[in-house]
């Protein structure tokens, strides 16, 4: 039985006529870092957003765990996928460590007490995001790459076998971006679906174990990295002319003039 | 200071958070203390202060603890001052966790309680009823009327905008105020200028003095329990106010609870209102002070903005009805140390912004 996935997924925003996604199949397994790319307003976060059940789809439909997403109940989902939000906007100063609590809620309920189980996890996930020095600080005060990594906590914290993250890497800084594919890298390791929408070929390159690419509402290829982030490719979806290098491993872009 | 690998599966030691949890306690308790402060010193000021020995001596009689009668004092304590302080206990304390329930809801800490429109639309109920000659009762039924209609008509509204969420909350409640606002100036205009104006005009001031013992009666059980039920869905307002898609990534579902929260809050403002008419800035300002006394999280801070709310009324409707040798209106007070005590807290807000 497959993870999650979806059939002849199909959205249309009201009063436009070209869907904004069309006749998306897809099949994630745990295990699995599937990179996303796209170009801006491709569709990349609706797709997450319809994976996730925040929005219906016009047609089609995504299954979890082989049953309907419509058909399981908000808390039943959240135990079993956890989303990063592009932005996160602070609008109150909760401490840190409270907003990594609020990835427990689907466990210990909106009103219950946090028992023993829930604080290890909220500790662990606070210690693995190297965010223990912060736990007392309002989250209003926080850069936005250091809130960036309490919302990743606070995934973390969720426990749920699906990740599903809309472009994680915005806001960090360089290292934290390292830092931040390495553990995404390690959290599929340990069987966890991890979904990222990413603007960024050379890191899918190095860390994904599929990559997505998602044009004018459909999956325009799909498969392991070193066969979808390629020169041809690359060039095609970004309209720009761009050559590649491998060297150890890694893939390396540059722009490359028609004329050479 | 990496993220740790295989972290998880460490030993982590539990914080006691004890030290946290004291100090909220604390607060909690002096905030206690001080409700009651406030209304021992509200029994005992006014046009006619009494000494605490006097009034504490009017409760023992009650009780049948002493056997010496204060005839006058007792009818001061009973008759004028006791309904009307627990009626500043309840408004004060609805107003307040209404208006945090709002902030959260919107997740905008500038929010007050008649943001869709409650204040206008029961405004326009009061004065139709007034011009339409009803007694105190049918004002207090036509205002809470009012101000439900006008919270519907908002919500409705935005329901016909296409898009959803916040944005047409916000659309919905600015044209329902805006009709109702406008309601309330024909209204004004079509009255009886030399008693029905300054009849409407006297009441959209707001006041607590026609406050008895039968109001108490028929509003303190609802008022209560809406209150109460505002303080038990804190922890819901924590997950609320993040957001849509991730409030629905925690499980919970926003179509169903903002709208719940919503009615809830509004049906207790618009109970405040028929009661006590406009009194404004409470529901604005207390919850910024129980944020800045213990810290954002709902669970922690709504107890204690209910009882900041409560006492900062008594104290605030005690200014009203002493001050001077006449009254002046309660909303008018609140209002002008509301807005003057705003300052301080923005101040204290802003510090850390760069």
């Amino acid at each position: 039985m497959t993870f999650l996935c979806c059939e002849g997924l199909t959205f249309c925003q009201p009063g436009r006529k070209r869907p904004v996604l069309e006749g998306i199949d897809l099949a994630l397994e745990p295990g699995e870092l599937v990179g996303l790319l796209g170009l801006n307003g491709a569709g990349k976060s609706t797709l997450l957003r319809l994976l996730m059940g925040f929005v219906v789809p016009t047609s089609g439909e995504v299954l979890l765990e082989g049953r309907a997403l419509r058909e399981w109940s908000a808390s039943a989902i959240a135990r079993r996928l956890a989303y990063v939000p592009q932005s996160h906007v602070a609008s109150f100063p909760y401490t840190v460590r409270r907003m990594v609590e609020l990835g427990r809620v689907p466990y210990a309920g909106l009103t219950g007490r946090l028992g023993a189980e829930d604080r290890m996890a909220v500790e662990a996930a606070l210690e693995r995001m190297g965010l223990e020095a912060l736990a007392g600080r309002p989250v209003t005060e926080l850069s936005g790459g250091e809130r960036q990594r309490v919302v990743l906590a606070r995934a973390i914290a969720q426990d749920a076998r699906g990740l599903l993250l809309d472009e994680p890497m915005t806001g960090l800084d360089y290292g934290h971006q390292i830092r931040l594919i390495a553990l995404l890298h390690d959290l599929a390791r340990e069987g966890r679906l991890v979904m990222l929408t990413s603007h960024r070929p050379e890191e899918l390159y190095v860390r994904a174990s599929r990559v997505l690419i998602l044009d004018h509402g459909r999956i325009e290829a799909d498969g392991p990295p070193q066969d979808v982030v390629t020169a041809q490719r690359m060039s095609a979806l970004y309209g720009v002319p761009l050559r590649q290098m491998d060297h150890a491993g890694n893939r390396f872009f540059h722009h490359g003039r028609d004329d050479e | 200071m990496a993220y740790a690998r295989g972290a998880a599966g460490s030993a982590v030691v539990l914080p006691r958070g004890s030290a946290i949890s004291d100090r909220s306690a604390l607060i909690r308790f002096a905030a206690l203390a001080g409700v009651v402060l406030s209304v021992l010193g509200a029994l005992c000021l006014g046009r006619f202060p009494l000494s605490p020995g006097r009034v504490l001596g009017v409760f023992g009689s009650l009780l049948h603890l002493s056997s010496a009668s204060d005839p006058v004092a007792q009818v001061v304590v009973m008759q004028a001052r006791l309904p009307r302080i627990l009626v500043a206990l309840l408004v004060g304390s609805a107003l307040s966790c209404g208006g945090a329930t709002y902030q959260a809801v919107f997740r905008n800490p500038l929010v007050s309680p008649d943001l869709l429109g409650v204040l206008s639309g029961a405004a326009f109920g009061a004065a139709l009823s007034i011009v339409s000659g009803g007694s105190a009762v049918v004002v207090q039924m036509g205002a809470f009327g009012g101000g439900l209609l006008a919270v519907g008509t908002g919500l409705l509204i935005s329901r016909t905008l296409p898009g959803g969420g916040i944005l047409t909350l916000l659309l919905g409640g600015l044209i329902g105020n805006a009709i109702f606002t406008a309601l309330l100036s024909l209204v004004k205009y079509l009255a009886d200028p030399m008693d029905q104006l300054p009849a409407i005009v006297n009441w959209l001031l707001g006041s607590l003095a026609p406050s008895g013992w039968q109001e108490l009666a028929w509003m303190s059980g609802p008022l209560i329990v809406l209150t109460v039920a505002l303080v038990l869905c804190a922890p819901v307002l924590d997950v609320l106010s993040l957001g849509d898609d991730e409030a629905r990534s925690l499980g919970v579902s926003v179509r169903v609870m903002r709208p719940a929260l919503i009615v809830l809050a509004t049906l207790a403002c618009a109970m405040t209102i028929s009661m006590a008419g406009i009194i404004g800035w409470i529901g604005l300002l207390v919850p910024h002070v129980a944020r800045l006394l213990v810290g954002a999280e709902h669970r922690g801070m709504m107890p204690v903005t209910a009882l900041l709310g409560a006492g900062g009324l008594v104290l605030a409707d005690t200014c009203a009805r002493s001050l001077t040798t006449g009254e002046v209106p309660l909303g008018i007070v609140t209002q002008l140390f509301g807005a003057l005590a705003f300052v301080l807290v923005l101040r204290r807000l802003r510090r850390g912004v760069q």
